[in-house]
């Protein structure tokens, strides 16, 4: 049996195939990661705060040995 | 009140037993935050820390222009995006904190022997910068919004999506810049904190975990980098999982002229129509055929099976050509009947 | 077993334990013979700085032990990985990154490691092809040198403990009830493996109202002594200011001490106004009022003519006014004890004698100012006492003299305050090279 791609969709519809490939490809690529849910995005919130604190938190005890600075 | 003059400003003696005893005290780590988070602010207007917020609209607006067709529309789109967007914050977070404290580190180490607290300057530093991001995530989603990016109606926790997206880019942001902040305080120089900044950046966007498939090995690294974290709320936000994903049509409508060869026995084309169940296979067997045939014809394909000739001889050809008529005869079936007989003859069983 | 030798000898084959083991044989005899314990030659990445200091070559030192010692962690990473390591395809990947930043740092080693022996080669006075060998098959010259009685180091590392355990001077300075009183025996500073001994029994009392020099050649431990004083730095010392221990009492007695340095270590992006606002929020009591505090300003800027430029930013001023805005944001605090580094650096004479001048005025109000000048002469007349420091044999900071300027000049038999300095300094800087002389002369001095 040979044929083209162009005649297979022809033959489902150009819609139909279009509506039943987007909705099966984008079901495939489903994410838990990127989950539109508030807890996904509070606990990237959440982490950001701790990344920002404790990078002052370093740059305070970093800063406190500057008396060891050589001239 | 007394004349304030160099002999009679206070000291911090502390007298004798027995006599008056005077102790002075000095301002706190919280006083001193407000002096230095003034001192910063006069900054902004004399070391012409206000360049950043145009910066941040010619970057936005970079960004704004090559996603605004992709942003919240499609999968792919959102993800870039998201990334792209997670990226200007961490460039601007970066390069606003970058030199702040090592290019005044003598002045630093001068004014802590004199009795700063550390910590106050680094608060103030803190407080400073927030109000920076602040401006530029404002100038940002302003920006984006005027090239025409549209963002959704509603957010996940205010009314206003533009609203929660913005929040997170201001903590991307501002994330940033407290990293850019240790590392602005670690560095002896400005030469040696722009040297570092390049593999500071490098490292954010590679291990992002968003863009470039990595190794199960770098997961902990990706876990320590902003990028992925604010590129995972962006995408979050974006509703990712619900825009339609378009690159796989698009491949194939690219492949639209290709040719597919492919072998099939009669057997699977049978097994394939004889499946009612099957929408496609439903409609090929509801197709209908007509031939037409005179009536010797007709006697012929009678007398060709077996099990009609017995009924022919039993009947009488006669009769069956009186009821045929002598004008061409019209048979009409369908794909399924024939099917179907072909099957029930496959089994042995009469049509 | 095997990640043992790999950071004991750098490797876990036969051929490299049996190498480095005899390196290591080789390298305590060489330790031992300039002065150094020979255990040393037992630890990794500590062998290798003190290497470096008997080559004299510290700074080199520095870094082939880092730089060792990263190599060891990599090596060690290698090997855990090869052992522990999931599946074929993790282990090449990560064992090949280890293995092209072990490259690079082994280059790094080997560059500075020539120099290093570059240093060993001239100290034991041999011919410089020795240098291939300590490069390519270093356990030979290490044995060689270090057990062959012909090979000698031209000079020995200071052993620091025997310093330390030596003899001080027993002196020390009166305790002024006002004023300032430094008894310090020494001040010692941990760089890598090695202590060093910066400076040693410095015992003096300076009254209240005395504007003291402190003269001293390149590195004899001006600022450092200054440090010590101000308690910034801390010494194994008693400094005491108006009879309270200023280590002890440190952040009561900080804002009595004002610091003025060099460097016009200053914000250039602020007016002179706010920069001396900022001072005086920063170092005067919290219940002075604002109306106090800005009649301080005012007066401040009132003594260093700054008043007419308050709003000019501070980029923006002559270097002889950027002076006078350091200076004048130490003095806010009124401080007991003024020290200034170098005040005239930059400025032309008679700009420098101004400045002198009121710093005289200062000291005048009953404040103690010490100045670091390296043009002491056109200013001498301004000054009460001078403190010398001198650096020893052993290149440690010695208190060569204190006393009033006439004193100082019989001292020494100069007339000038530069030919003092010149008088101390080393040869090889073009000095005279009698600092052990003036030291020895002066302990006996403070004895007396």
């Amino acid at each position: 049996m040979s044929t083209t791609v162009g005649e297979i969709i022809e033959s489902i519809g150009e819609n139909d195939a279009h509506l039943a490939v987007q909705r099966t490809a984008t079901a495939a690529n489903y994410d838990e990661t990127y989950a539109y849910s508030r807890d996904n995005v509070l606990s990237c919130w959440l982490t950001l705060v701790l990344i920002t604190l404790a990078s002052a938190a370093l740059a305070t005890v970093t800063l406190e040995f500057i008396d060891k600075d050589k001239r | 009140m007394p004349e304030t003059t160099m002999e009679n400003m206070p000291e911090t003696t502390q007298e004798k037993s027995g006599e008056r005893h005077i102790t002075l005290r000095y301002r706190g780590r919280g006083s001193q935050i407000w002096i230095y988070l003034g001192k910063f602010l006069r900054m902004f207007v004399y070391q012409n820390d206000w360049k950043v917020l145009p910066m941040a609209a010619v970057i936005a607006g970079l960004v704004a222009m090559v996603t605004r067709f992709m942003f919240f529309r499609t999968m792919e789109g959102t993800l870039m995006s998201a990334f792209a967007l997670t990226c200007v914050g961490i460039w601007n977070g970066c390069f606003n904190s970058i030199q702040v404290i090592c290019r005044e580190r003598d002045v630093v180490k001068r004014e802590h022997r004199a009795g700063m607290h550390i910590s106050s300057y680094i608060i103030a530093h803190l407080i400073y910068q927030a109000l920076l991001c602040l401006m530029q995530t404002a100038v940002t989603v302003y920006v984006m919004r005027r090239v025409g990016i549209e963002f959704p109606e509603n957010g996940l926790f205010t009314r206003w999506a533009v609203v929660d997206i913005g929040f997170t880019v201001f903590l991307v942001t501002y994330a940033a810049d407290a990293l850019s902040l240790w590392i602005s305080s670690l560095a002896r120089n400005t030469t040696t904190a722009m040297t570092i900044m390049p593999f500071v950046l490098i490292f954010q966007l590679v291990f992002s975990g968003g863009m470039l498939t990595l190794p199960e090995w770098s997961k902990p690294l990706t876990d320590m980098t902003i990028s992925r974290y604010g590129l995972t709320a962006l995408a979050a936000q974006a509703d990712y999982n619900s825009r339609p994903l378009v690159s796989a049509w698009s491949s194939l409508i690219s492949m639209r002229n290709s040719d597919i060869t492919a072998t099939v026995t009669v057997g699977q084309v049978l097994d394939y129509l004889a499946d009612e169940e099957n929408p496609g296979a439903a409609e090929l067997r509801a197709v209908e055929f007509t031939q037409t045939m005179t009536s010797e014809q007709v006697l012929s394909l009678l007398r060709s099976d077996e099990r009609t000739a017995n009924v022919l001889r039993t009947v009488g050809d006669e009769v069956l050509l009186r009821a045929i008529g002598d004008g061409p005869v019209e048979i009409r079936f369908t794909l399924g009947e024939v099917v179907d007989g072909m099957a029930a003859k496959g089994r042995g069983k009469s049509p | 077993m095997e990640l043992v030798l790999i950071i004991l000898f750098g490797g876990k084959s036969w051929y490299t334990v049996a190498m480095s083991a005899l390196y290591i044989v080789g390298l305590y005899g060489l330790l031992k013979k300039s002065g150094v314990p020979g255990w040393w030659a037992l630890i990794p990445c500590a062998r290798e700085y003190m290497l470096a200091c008997c080559a004299g070559r510290e700074p080199e030192g520095r870094v082939t032990s880092l730089t060792s010692f990263f190599i060891i962690v990599l090596d060690a990473g290698i090997y855990l990985t090869g052992v522990y390591g999931a599946d074929w395809e993790t282990i090449i990947g990560a064992v090949g990154t280890l293995a092209v930043l072990e490259v690079a740092l082994e280059l790094i080693l080997l560059i500075y490691t020539l120099r290093v022996c570059g240093g060993l080669v001239e100290v034991y006075g041999e011919k410089r092809r020795w240098l291939w060998l300590w490069v390519f098959a270093d356990f030979i010259p290490a044995l060689i040198w270090g057990w062959g009685k012909k090979y000698q180091p031209a000079w020995k590392v200071e052993d620091i403990r025997r310093e330390l355990r030596a003899a001080t001077s027993s002196g020390t300075a009166e305790v002024l009830e006002d004023g300032l009183t430094v008894n310090l025996r020494v001040r010692t500073v941990t760089e890598f493996f090695r202590k060093k001994i910066l400076l040693r029994d410095i015992h003096l009392s300076i009254p209240p109202g005395r504007m003291v020099l402190l003269l001293g050649g390149s590195g004899a431990g001006k600022t450092v002594f200054l440090n010590a004083v101000s308690g910034y730095e801390k010494a194994d010392a008693t400094v005491q200011l108006g009879g309270r221990d200023m280590y002890r009492e440190y952040k009561k007695l900080q804002y009595q001490v004002g610091y003025a340095p060099q460097q016009d270590t200053l914000r250039g992006k602020d007016t002179i106004y706010n920069t001396l606002m900022d001072a005086a929020r920063l170092r005067l009591p919290k219940d002075v009022l604002p109306s106090e505090r800005r009649d301080r300003v005012d007066e401040v800027m009132d003594i260093f003519g700054l008043t007419p430029s308050r709003t000019h930013l501070v980029e923006k001023l002559s270097g002889g006014q950027r002076k006078r805005v350091s200076i004048a944001a130490e003095l806010i605090s009124n401080p007991t004890l003024f020290i200034l580094d170098e005040p005239d650096s930059g400025l032309d004479g008679v700009m420098a004698r101004e400045l002198m001048e009121e710093l005289r005025q200062i000291a005048d109000t009953g404040k103690i100012v010490i100045v670091i000048t390296h043009t002491p002469d056109r200013v001498v007349d301004l000054f009460d006492d001078v403190i010398v420091l001198a650096k020893d044999e052993k290149r440690v900071g010695r208190l060569a003299f204190y006393g009033p300027i006439d004193d100082a000049r019989a001292f020494f038999g100069k007339t000038s305050m530069e030919e003092i300095v010149k008088s101390i300094n080393a040869p090889a800087v073009g000095g005279e090279g009698r600092a052990d002389e003036f030291i020895g002369r002066f302990m006996e001095v403070q004895h007396a």
